[in-house]
């Protein structure tokens, strides 16, 4: 279809059609800039991935070791359970008496840690006292730290250990009582296991929505000639329609945790976590730009970017005309509006690693702690639907996402204990972003979140 | 170093400076024509140039070689226009549809009216007028497609082109002098 001319039309087409202006150095000086700052924020995103990566390395790394070593302290007490008194005796070698007796404390020390064990080792010490033929002085000292040196060397055969705890009432025959192997500070006072590492999942609803803030740039209006009420003006105007329009998601956060117990008030935490962001527009104000652009492409607008769809294959305009659960409102043909009970829902999945430094305020059994600190927050995946209600229709995604945001993390953590080992966990926590959810926009869309976690912490 | 064209955007879709300041140093006048009479002064144009060009260089990978450079540009500059007038003009339909009357003659006005004086008059115009003129004239854009992209009706864009060109034709006339002729009446 050829458009129809007039001679003013051809006035400005003569005029305008092959035009040429030099632009002030100073866009190129702009543009410049704008890319320089887009590449310096991959760069730190980069930073800030390689940084929380390494970070993670280390935490798990050091748990592993630790924990190894833990196994390893505790294998003479593993070896108990699976030997049995049929291995060869003629293996063992008798050791002088002093070195037996640090022996046998240091595995009533052992025994003390996993409480089921304590009548075998009872009857071991036993076993040995007769070995040795001479009461062992209960009013000995014996030195944690000197204790755990000794362990190492283990004189007397695990394998004897076994061998006496296979005999049945031995210890009873001597009659001596295996109280007096305790020290008077560990009598009725059993040392408690304290982890210095906790690993924890944890899964949360999350409350999802926005702050929107006026951008610095990318809008005509808010040029430098321009007067600043002019600016705040058309920002407002635009922020009140979606704030009119648009409503929070309630979507979801889960993953893990590793921290680590610096004192016993003070602990830091990182992790790795999948959150699900994002929010509902109530108004769909679907646009479709198909011929102009050479393809097929709608464009849906809302505070996060615009949705474009990249279904190239049938118009979205048409998809919908197609459903009969949304209505074309004819009054406004060109610019679509389909309202019918339906909403656009943009979904913003991140992965995060949080690190954060916990403080305990109070309690033992159950105990309360404040939080804080930081989460970098990598997109992986963006969706953009169209849900009525028993219709969802997948309408493609919000165009320029920021690849990664920094939020600030405050909260609380309410842990009860379950055992020496095992902690119930729920932690209401309040996140705000630092960074925008979308590049070039002029209204800066801050992503905020409030979540409740709940999971389950174990120690080592 | 001076490159062809192909080199030049290969070199920007691996977002290489050198060859993202020759593209612009290519095309950046006669895109800034463009963004001239798109808006409302020299301020608003040099925003949409530096826009126009960020999206250029972002997604200058998705060109697809359908059609000429040249053009795919142009229209990132005018689709970057069109986005900042719908988010900040309120649209009011008229669907009435105006009358415009042809009153200059072609050969009268073209020898005496420069550039300067198009852009000046083009710019006093109501930006909804200046939209649905620069799309329908210089675009060659069917009221369809401009009623569809500007979110009115195909009776509003019939009716704000009339009265753009009575506008500027009441202006070429006062600004300039010029007797009226007394053509025909078009609808």
């Amino acid at each position: 279809m050829t458009v129809e001319r007039f001679n003013i039309d051809k006035l400005f087409e003569e005029r305008f059609r092959n035009a040429s202006v030099r632009a002030d150095g100073q866009v190129w000086n702009r543009i410049n800039s704008s890319l320089n700052a887009a590449k310096q924020k991959r760069r730190a995103a980069f930073m800030w991935l390689a940084a929380a990566s390494f970070a993670l390395l280390i935490a798990f790394g050091s748990g592993y070791f630790i924990a190894l070593n833990q196994i390893s302290k505790n294998t003479i007490t593993a070896q108990k359970n699976t030997t049995t008194g049929n291995e060869n005796l003629a293996e063992v070698t008798p050791s002088p008496n002093k070195e037996i007796t640090n022996d046998h404390t240091a595995a009533v020390e052992e025994s003390n840690f996993n409480n089921p064990h304590i009548p075998v080792i009872d009857k071991t010490i036993n076993l040995i006292k007769t070995i040795v033929n001479e009461p062992l002085n209960p009013e000995i000292p014996e030195p944690a730290e000197h204790l755990e040196k000794q362990s190492h060397s283990y004189p007397l055969s695990a394998k004897l250990l076994a061998y006496a705890a296979s005999i049945p009432a031995q210890g009873e025959k001597l009659d001596i009582p295996t109280i007096d192997f305790y020290t008077p500070d560990e009598i009725g006072n059993k040392p408690q296991h304290r982890g210095k590492w906790t690993i924890s999942g944890q899964a949360a609803p999350m409350y999802s929505y926005r702050d929107l803030k006026k951008g610095n740039g990318n809008i005509y209006d808010l040029a430098n000639n321009v007067p600043k009420d002019n600016e705040t003006r058309v920002f407002e105007s635009d922020k009140n329609y979606y704030d009119n329009t648009e409503s929070p998601l309630m979507a979801f956060s889960g993953g893990i945790s590793t921290s680590y117990n610096i004192s016993k008030r003070f602990s830091v935490q990182s992790g790795l976590f999948f959150s699900r962001m994002g929010q509902i527009n109530n108004e769909i104000f679907v646009i479709e730009e198909e011929q102009f652009y050479g393809s097929s492409l709608q464009v849906i607008n809302s505070s996060a970017g615009d949705v474009k769809s990249d279904n190239h294959e049938g118009l979205l305009f048409n998809k919908f005309r197609q459903s009969e659960v949304y209505v074309l409102d004819e009054s406004n043909s060109g610019s679509v509006l389909y309202q019918n009970n339906s909403m656009l829902v943009l979904h913003f999945d991140y992965l995060e690693i949080p690190l954060q430094m916990k403080y305990k305020i109070l309690g033992n059994k159950l105990s309360l702690s404040v939080s804080g600190g930081i989460s970098t927050s990598l997109l992986v995946h963006n969706t953009a639907e169209i849900v009525s209600d028993n219709t969802k229709i997948d309408v493609g995604k919000t165009e320029d996402l920021s690849s990664s945001m920094l939020s600030g993390l405050v909260g609380l953590s309410f842990e009860y204990k379950l055992n020496d080992k095992l902690n119930v966990v729920i932690e209401p926590q309040y996140r705000q972003s630092f960074t925008t959810v979308n590049n070039n926009y002029y209204v800066e869309n801050f992503p905020y979140a409030f979540s409740v976690f709940t999971g389950v912490k174990y120690s080592f | 170093m001076i490159h062809n064209l192909d080199d030049i955007i290969k070199g920007c879709v691996s977002g290489k400076r050198e060859e993202q300041a020759q593209l612009y140093n290519m095309f950046a006048d006669r895109m800034y024509a463009v963004c001239l009479y798109y808006s409302k002064d020299q301020t608003e144009a040099e925003d949409l140039l530096h826009e126009g060009f960020i999206k250029v260089f972002k997604s200058i990978s998705q060109y697809r070689k359908e059609g000429s450079f040249e053009g795919w540009i142009r229209r990132i500059m005018i689709n970057t226009s069109l986005e900042k007038f719908r988010k900040h003009n309120q649209l009011y339909p008229v669907d009435n549809v105006y009358d415009y009357v042809e009153d200059i003659g072609y050969e009268d006005i073209i020898s005496k009216i420069s550039f300067d004086d198009l852009l000046q008059m083009i710019r006093e115009l109501p930006p909804q007028y200046r939209m649905v003129f620069n799309l329908y004239v210089m675009e060659d854009m069917p009221h369809k497609e401009i009623s569809k992209i500007m979110g009115i009706t195909e009776g509003t864009s019939k009716s704000n082109l009339s009265r753009a060109r009575n506008l500027l034709q009441e202006k070429v006339i006062n600004n300039f002098g010029l007797q009226r002729n007394k053509n025909k009446m078009v609808i």
